[in-house]
């Protein structure tokens, strides 16, 4: 499966990935697909960095609308959108599961919210892609 | 308060951290309250204009573990530090053992830099708090430790 066809699934899934799917790309990859997405949406979102009040209010629409609120702690949300705008010790401490959860969900309510259709979305997963694969580069290039 | 709390209460804010360690099932709730309830009487000391910035500063001042060494997540230091001024809300999804932690870890670092006439006033400011939150608790009403 290739990357870009693994963001349209977590996308039109309602957020949720089995794992067999996460097996056929691997978890490396499916890490970076999710974060690189999750990124492209929150750049979408907020042009210019968000105030403080915008983060929660995006944060509380998504749960109200897009997803079960109780897999998305409010600030857990708040924390990861802000890590994405430069407050990336926001997420020290946070468990690969709360992170990748949240950055789905996320993701799953703001392309939605935004109301993404054809040519638009098809660009959103361009640029997702591009960002994954950006992600996964610099990654194989870190010493390990 | 009960007398037990208002023990735990005089011992946490005194600098007798040890209370903090693993304690015996009776002491659960007690200390959970004295603990929780010490945090918020601590952050309203410390925070003056509540702006963002200064909440931000106050949960980012130290790099904070629980009694097992284990990372304190920021989100959950914020979360913590946000709720006890009243962004209650925050608190939804953050599992209690883990607010307690950071409650816990919290005071147990702030106290130690402290004058004692500083700690005083806590004393008073937590069983304060204590007393009007009555039954309406806004903490875990059990210590982690405690659970098996």
């Amino acid at each position: 499966m290739e990357l870009r066809e693994y963001i349209r699934l977590t996308l039109t899934a309602g957020a949720h990935v089995d794992r067999s799917t996460v097996e056929q790309i691997g978890v490396p990859a499916s890490k970076a697909a999710v974060t690189g997405a999750f990124l492209v949406a929150v750049e979408r979102r907020f042009p210019e960095d968000p105030s403080r009040a915008d983060v929660a209010a995006l944060v509380s629409r998504v749960r109200e609308r897009y997803v079960d609120p109780e897999r998305l702690p409010p600030m857990l949300g708040e924390a990861l959108v802000r890590a994405a705008f430069g407050e990336e010790d926001l997420v020290s401490g946070m468990s690969d599961e709360e992170l990748t959860r949240g950055q789905l969900l996320l993701t799953y309510g703001i392309v939605h919210d935004l109301g993404l259709k054809s040519e638009r979305y098809e660009e959103f997963l361009t640029e997702a892609e591009s960002a994954a694969q950006e992600i996964l580069t610099e990654e194989a290039s870190e010493p390990s | 308060m009960s007398q037990q709390e208002e023990r735990l209460v005089t011992a946490i804010l005194s600098g007798d951290t040890d209370v903090l360690d693993p304690l015996d099932e009776a002491d659960a709730q007690p200390l959970a309250v004295a603990v929780s309830a010490s945090f918020i009487a601590l952050v309203r000391y410390q925070i003056t204009s509540r702006n963002d910035q200064e909440i931000t500063g106050l949960a980012s001042t130290a790099t904070l573990v629980d009694s097992e060494g284990n990372l304190i997540p920021r989100w959950i230091l914020e979360a913590a530090i946000r709720s006890a001024l009243g962004d209650i809300q925050l608190l939804e999804g953050v599992p209690p053992a883990k607010l307690i932690d950071a409650h816990a870890a919290y005071v147990r670092d702030a106290i130690t830099t402290m004058h004692p006439a500083e700690r005083e006033r806590l004393i008073e400011a937590t069983a304060q708090i204590v007393r009007d939150s009555g039954e309406h608790r806004p903490y875990p009403s059990k210590f982690p430790n405690s659970e098996p």
